[in-house]
């Protein structure tokens, strides 16, 4: 676990379905403990922000529990928002004149490259502004501002049929081959190609355009296996080993297609590395997001931009809507979002100590942590805390928390707390703080919509994170119809309350410990040497 | 070899530096021109407020047409001197310590593009036309737009001299 996540220390886990052996239900003597340790709780712990929490279930929900729809794809740059129908056919890429610096991925903008200011005119370049890279360095150039994208494509398509080798060169290896392949599938009847193949595929009344109709298929294993076992068991419209039948019913044999030259092309890479330098070769970065990985600067292409969807979220269990942005792009509002913040109450870590560090926390020695729970809702919560005595692992810690049930307030009004203070004439927080003893079962210290207790915490061995796993039962008494899965029973809410409970693991990581010195033994504080 | 302090930490006394202002130049007067060496400004170039140019430990000679944004600070690394050419852009809070700054340059420190943040080392000498971007990635700029560049910052100059009310009568001697 990553030091850093130490300071937040509130990961919250769910307990039902993620944990197999915890059922709410059962007692909880009865189920093993959760286990951060255990490889599978990597996928069941999450941080309380990014979970979410169903009001018909009653339960938190967490990425992985939830179903996402997509409500619109945009372009981020110009902010345009593309019909899903375009998307299927245009591709997920931005359509109009939204590109990124192939160079240093920075939205790249139109310019004029005539010298008149005042009225310009074509011909018009994409230029970045960051790094100055400019289409013109690899003889892109448009003649009116608008509308690139066709007028890219447009040119990509001249330039390879006029000039097949130097300036689009992979370009149009990839383009024949593709047609290569198409023509030799079409010609062997396999795939949509409307020929009219007799004996398989489309003309044998398949529905689908990806030849999995079973004749297919069986021909294409032909194809792949050498066709032995295809020829034996004779499939319908293979007569014999790797024979179809043409739409003249004529017979035809299924033939390998020769491989694809790219030795030469493979020379060619080899022989202009010789010649540039490192600087004209591509990076990493830049070679994965061109469609065809060139190898050299020179050869690469303003990349459109690609579109960012907004998705709207609902629970797997009852398909309630749980997160609901606004379909305008321009808004970032959301209609609907549940968050768990606003359910669960959020489980913070302090140091009792100021002086010790999370980092390097004295190690065979005893550790006081302050544990809050806020509370996000309307009613005064209860809550109980209960933590296996030894946390999982070779190496346990004993952990105790001192104070396993208490109270903590309802989330009211901010200025009822100061009001409060005022007319009492004292603070009602700072209870436990003071020389009392930490031991005696009480809260620390609690406020507004707030308590604190105190985790101890023993360890046994240095060198190692502590992470506690804590079972929290948080009680309450709603009133009936607050939640919109009860209006139906009560419709006004007549202030009638309603016992509601949820039971959660989490997992708070408590520091790491430090290395033990070397003659520890003789650093260790020895018992029944009386200070005279 | 470890990092050479840098000569604005120096904590010397301020003194006012001798001047040679071009009639035809801005100059804010809240701009700080601090040193013992003279600091030579070309015509046309504007110096905006709170600009600091420090010649405590050489001349400084700023070219023409030149933009010294706010918060900057240029100052000479030794006696040799700081040279920035003409047609130099110097955007806010760039520290400028090295020897010459050649013609056309934006110093977010001739032709080149530093970008913030980015790291030039010492002693070396950054050829025409290079952009430096992201993590130091140096790229030569080959889009031929210096000329477009210039025209730009010529319309900038004349916004920003409709703009500084100049006032190089305090720092003169």
């Amino acid at each position: 676990m990553e030091l850093d996540s130490i300071g937040v220390n509130n990961t919250t886990s769910h307990n039902v379905r993620y944990d197999p052996d915890f059922d709410p239900s059962s007692d909880d003597d009865d189920s093993p403990p959760f286990d951060p340790r255990n490889p599978r709780s990597a996928f069941s712990l999450f941080p309380l922000e990014n979970l979410l929490y169903c009001e018909d279930c009653h339960q938190i929900r967490c990425p992985r529990c939830v179903l996402e729809e997509i409500v619109s794809y945009y372009c981020p740059s110009c902010l345009f928002e593309v019909p899903s129908s375009t998307v299927k056919t245009e591709g997920n890429r931005c359509t109009r004149n939204c590109f990124q610096c192939p160079i240093c991925f920075a939205s790249i903008s139109v310019v004029s490259n005539s010298d008149q200011v005042t009225a310009p005119t074509g011909p018009y370049s994409l230029t970045c502004s960051y790094c100055h890279w400019s289409s013109k360095e690899i003889g892109l150039e448009f003649d009116k501002p608008a509308n690139l994208t066709a007028q890219f494509a447009k040119q990509l398509k001249a330039a390879a049929a006029e000039n097949p080798k130097p300036k689009y060169a992979e370009f149009s290896t990839y383009e024949e081959n593709f047609a290569r392949l198409k023509s030799h599938y079409t010609s062997q009847g396999i795939g949509a190609a409307g020929s009219g193949t007799g004996g398989l595929g489309v003309g044998r009344g398949a529905t689908d355009d990806y030849g999995t109709s079973p004749g297919t298929l069986s021909r294409l294993m032909g194809l792949y296996t050498g066709g032995g076992h295809v020829g034996k068991r004779n499939v319908s419209g293979l007569s014999a080993r790797g024979v179809g039948r043409d739409a003249n019913g004529k017979k035809t044999e299924l033939t390998e297609m020769e491989d694809v030259e790219i030795v030469g092309d493979e020379k060619d890479i080899i022989d202009r590395l010789i010649q540039v330098e490192f600087d004209e070769t591509t990076t990493q970065a830049q070679n994965l997001c061109q469609s065809r990985q060139p190898k050299f600067k020179s050869q690469l292409r303003p990349i459109a931009t690609l579109l960012r969807t907004k998705r709207s979220k609902r629970c797997r269990a009852c398909r309630h809507i749980l997160v609901k942005p606004e379909p305008k792009v321009q808004s970032t509002r959301f209609r609907i979002k549940l968050v768990a913040m606003n359910y669960i109450p959020a489980i913070n870590i302090s140091r009792l100590d100021p002086t010790t560090s999370y980092h390097s926390l004295p190690p065979l020695s005893t550790h006081q942590f302050l544990l809050t729970v806020t509370n996000p809702l309307f009613d005064p919560i209860s809550v109980s805390l209960s933590t296996p005595q030894k946390t999982p692992g070779k190496y346990p810690s004993i952990v105790t928390i001192l104070c396993p049930e208490f109270e903590v307030g309802a989330n009211t009004d901010a200025w009822d707390e100061v009001l409060k203070e005022d007319s009492s004439g004292e603070k009602k927080s700072r209870r436990g703080r003071g020389d009392r003893d930490r031991s005696d079962g009480t809260v620390w210290d609690s406020g507004r919509n707030w308590s604190t207790v105190v985790i101890e915490e023993r360890d046994e061995e240095d060198e190692k994170v502590v992470q506690v796993p804590i079972f929290v039962r948080i009680e309450y008494e709603a009133e009936v119809g607050m939640d919109s899965g009860d209006v139906g029973d009560v419709p006004g809410g007549d202030g009638r309350k309603e016992k509601k409970e949820h039971a959660y693991w989490c997992v708070l990581y408590l520091g790491k410990i430090g290395r033990m010195h070397a003659n520890y033994k003789y650093l260790l504080p020895r018992r029944g040497v009386i200070h005279a | 070899m470890p990092p050479r302090t840098r000569p604005s930490a120096s904590t010397e006394p301020v003194s006012k530096s001798p001047v040679d202002l071009h009639p035809a130049c801005v100059i804010d007067g809240t701009a700080q021109l601090t040193g013992t060496y003279l600091i030579r400004v070309g015509a046309n170039t504007i110096i905006h407020p709170k600009a600091r140019l420090n010649s405590s430990n050489g001349p400084i000679t700023i070219g023409e047409s030149c933009i010294i944004s706010e918060r900057c600070m240029l100052q000479a690394a030794d006696t040799n001197g700081l040279v920035v050419g003409d047609a130099v852009s110097i955007e806010c809070n760039a520290v400028v310590e090295g020897r010459e700054v050649k013609e056309g340059t934006d110093v977010e420190v001739g032709n080149c593009k530093l970008c913030p943040m980015t790291e030039v080392a010492e002693q070396e000498v950054v050829p025409d036309y290079t952009v430096m971007y992201g993590y130091s990635e140096r790229r030569i700029d080959a889009s031929g737009s210096e000329g477009a560049r210039r025209k730009f910052l010529d319309k900038h100059i004349e916004a920003l001299k409709a703009l500084i009310v100049s006032n190089p009568a305090k720092f003169k001697a």
